[in-house]
């Protein structure tokens, strides 16, 4: 009931339910929206802690910088290709 | 300094088997090629060297309608999931069951903000061990799309030329990829959580807040 009221409330004021939030996350961030549509996106996420969540951890796993190990490379590696096409071409 | 040979300079070379081009060649793409590949494999070095013998092998069938790039790219993604699949202990998750449910166009379960930083560096290192294998077990065409846009930074044309896919295709793929990771990190880090509760032990507080009905 409360579920149906809020995204009745949301419609009323011409703003976006959590589903469609979801569903325009990657527009959002990629900030193809239409600056009437992001002005609304934004007004919804200033009243749904929910989706406030959710924005800032999709946009963590897009930007994913954080989470990214940093991978040290053999400083030999380009050698070693090379010799690999000399023992087998 | 050697100045690297303009790409159709380089295509040229290589079409006439050139060890220089080769040279080159390798010396300006194994290393971005391998940390493309490691998103992918755990362990790439095969793969790569496979790339370029193959691309070594087939370089007369390039026809140039892409990148020298974009073409060594696909070999390189098509290689390590050739890999990745003889892999016989290689987990795949299904997306379904990790994108968000709605009812009446609200979220059925709360949202957990695990986007603060986690209390210490053993935790950090646990949560990146976890991303990564969200990644590897994302189905193929997903993992690509998500590795190629999101870790490798590639703009939308490029990938959509990489995987062969359109514009709308590949953004579904990145996004169904960041859905599922996302979800799946929220799911670990709550278990985590609990089970240092259940302990006794303190939980990481900017990690731990469920969104009821807000």
């Amino acid at each position: 009931m409360i579920r149906s009221s809020r995204t009745w409330m949301m419609k009323l004021m011409g703003l976006p339910t959590c589903e469609e939030i979801e569903q325009f996350a990657y527009s959002y961030l990629e900030e193809e929206l239409q600056l009437e549509q992001k002005r609304k996106f934004e007004r919804h996420l200033r009243g749904c802690r929910n989706c406030q969540r959710f924005i800032h951890t999709y946009r963590q796993v897009a930007r994913p910088e954080r989470l990214l190990q940093k991978i040290p490379l053999d400083p030999c590696f380009e050698s070693r290709v090379v010799q690999y096409l000399r023992e087998n071409h | 300094m050697i100045q690297p040979l303009p790409e159709q300079d380089l295509i040229q070379g290589l079409k006439r088997k050139s060890t220089e081009a080769f040279e080159e060649l390798v010396a300006g793409y194994a290393r971005r090629l391998y940390y493309v590949s490691i998103q992918i494999l755990r362990n790439p070095q095969d793969a790569v060297q496979e790339t370029f013998l193959k691309a070594f092998q087939t370089i007369e069938d390039f026809r140039e309608e892409s990148s020298l790039y974009t073409w060594l790219y696909r070999i390189a993604c098509n290689q390590s999931l050739m890999k990745l699949r003889h892999q016989s202990q290689h987990k795949v998750v299904p997306i379904e069951p990790y994108l968000p449910r709605f009812e009446q166009g609200q979220h059925v379960d709360p949202i957990l903000d695990w986007s603060s930083a986690p209390d210490s560096t053993l935790e950090t290192q646990e949560l990146t061990d976890f991303f990564e294998k969200c990644i590897q077990e994302l189905p193929g065409d997903y993992r690509l799309a998500y590795i190629l846009k999101d870790v490798e930074k590639l703009s939308e044309d490029h990938v959509c030329e990489i995987l062969g896919v359109t514009k709308p295709a590949m953004k579904n793929r990145v996004h169904a990829a960041r859905l599922v990771i996302r979800k799946r990190i929220e799911e670990h880090v709550f278990k985590r959580n609990t089970s240092k509760a259940a302990a006794g032990g303190p939980t990481s507080a900017g990690a731990v807040g469920w969104g009821l009905m807000s």
